[in-house]
């Protein structure tokens, strides 16, 4: 026989597990919408250069503009402009491993398991630190 | 080519690499880059940088399914996760100081003897250790999984947490020199040496690529290597890709996985080992 509050305990971790799949399947699920719905606002914007050699090449060549920064994708984001959308999708999507992580350290501290707690915070404080030294060379 | 052809074969070739990769626990950059370098004429700066998005695509398109499934083991992932992120930031600083020609040399042969060695190990369903060492068990790090060919819940335990524990290490060091690999080092590491089923082996590396992913693919960002027009068809094909990968792996053969990524690590291996020799 499992005790009572053992048996609670679990089932409260399976609850948050269950959680933050659902969580995840959402998110997978607004990145796809933003990125294909983006694909598809740039085609529709001028819908003759999708069969375009030059065009391609012209995506292709050095200097071709996109959006870099989070600003510049909010900007065109308001004037549905179609590789701003997509950046989102993106961008979205790059955030949910980090939100993986950080919900799962949410699970070992609902389980009260302190060790777990601390590894989970170690490595998204690695992961901090990599971008910051990313970003500094 | 066109912008709409481009689409439609990176589409295509991403959906197969995302397949791939939910399967085998990699990132399926060994499929992505050289197709679209190769095929379709793009900069492999933004290949790389669509690769990587890549990455995080496949982990996340797999993430919901494995999850809910508990495929993945999340405690073996967080411990390794401290020593793959330590190791790519070792790599990091190491870059430029190492001679890289021989490094793809080395690491080419250890992949071909790694994949001797899974090789040695086809014909096992899931055979697993019946006693944890005392790090994994006081880590607990063991765990159960269903497993539907076998049609029934087995339950394993986690041994040599510490010589795991270096590897990981290493490959961190590798993928943060090299930009390749990552994955295809984890499986073999967590299969072999710490004995973990091999399902659930890709199903951690999977997860684990995708959150050492998210930090190299914020620097990309970054840097401007993440062109939309290249990055969309391949993290949507891939997404789409890895979420058909999670259900194929249930109808898989352990065994039939092992022999997959057995011709993965010699093709790897190839490729390294060329391109330390072409230097």
């Amino acid at each position: 026989m499992i005790p009572e509050k053992e048996r609670d305990a679990g089932e409260r971790v399976l609850r948050v597990e269950r959680l933050v799949a659902t969580l995840l399947r959402f998110g997978v699920i607004a990145a796809f919408l933003f990125i294909t719905g983006g694909m598809l606002l740039s085609a529709l914007h001028q819908p003759q250069l999708i069969f375009s050699r030059a065009e391609y090449l012209r995506l292709l060549s050095p200097g071709a503009a996109f959006p870099r920064t989070v600003s510049e994708v909010a900007g065109g984001l308001v004037h549905l402009h179609g590789p701003a959308v997509t950046t989102a999708g993106i961008l979205l999507l790059l955030t949910l491993p980090a939100l993986r992580v950080l919900l799962t350290g949410v699970i070992f501290a609902v389980q009260k398991d302190r060790i777990f707690v601390l590894i989970t915070f170690g490595v998204l404080l690695l992961l901090a630190l990599s971008v910051a030294l990313g970003k500094i060379a | 080519m066109t912008p709409l052809t481009f689409t439609l074969v990176a589409f295509a070739v991403s959906l197969f690499a995302g397949l791939l990769g939910s399967l085998l626990g990699i990132g399926g950059g060994i499929v992505i880059i050289p197709a679209l370098t190769l095929l379709c004429g793009i900069d492999i700066r933004y290949a790389i940088g669509s690769s990587i998005v890549a990455v995080v695509a496949t982990s996340s398109g797999a993430a919901a399914a494995y999850l809910r499934e508990r495929m993945t083991n999340l405690r073996v992932a967080m411990v390794l996760e401290l020593a793959t992120v330590s190791g790519a930031l070792t790599g990091a600083f190491l870059a430029g100081k190492i001679a890289n020609r021989w490094l793809y040399i080395v690491f080419g042969v250890m992949m071909a003897y790694t994949s001797l060695m899974m090789l040695k190990r086809r014909g096992e369903e899931a055979v697993t250790t019946a006693a944890g060492t005392p790090w994994a068990e006081y880590l607990r790090l063991g765990d159960r999984y269903y497993d539907a060919i076998l049609g029934r819940e087995v339950a394993y335990q986690v041994v040599r947490t510490r010589v795991g524990l270096g590897l990981m290490y290493l490959a961190g060091i590798v993928s943060g020199l090299l930009g390749i690999g990552s994955g295809a080092l984890k499986v073999p590491a967590m299969d072999l040496v710490m004995r973990l089923p091999l399902k659930v082996s890709t199903a951690t590396s999977n997860f684990m690529i995708g959150v050492t992913a998210t930090a190299s693919a914020a620097i990309y960002f970054h840097r401007g290597d993440i062109d939309p027009f290249v990055a969309a068809p391949v993290a949507a094909g891939v997404l789409l890709g890895s979420a058909a990968g999670t259900r194929l792996l249930h109808r898989i053969r352990s065994s039939t996985l092992r022999g997959i990524f057995v011709l993965l690590l010699l093709a790897v291996a190839v490729q390294m080992v060329a391109r330390g020799v072409r230097g």
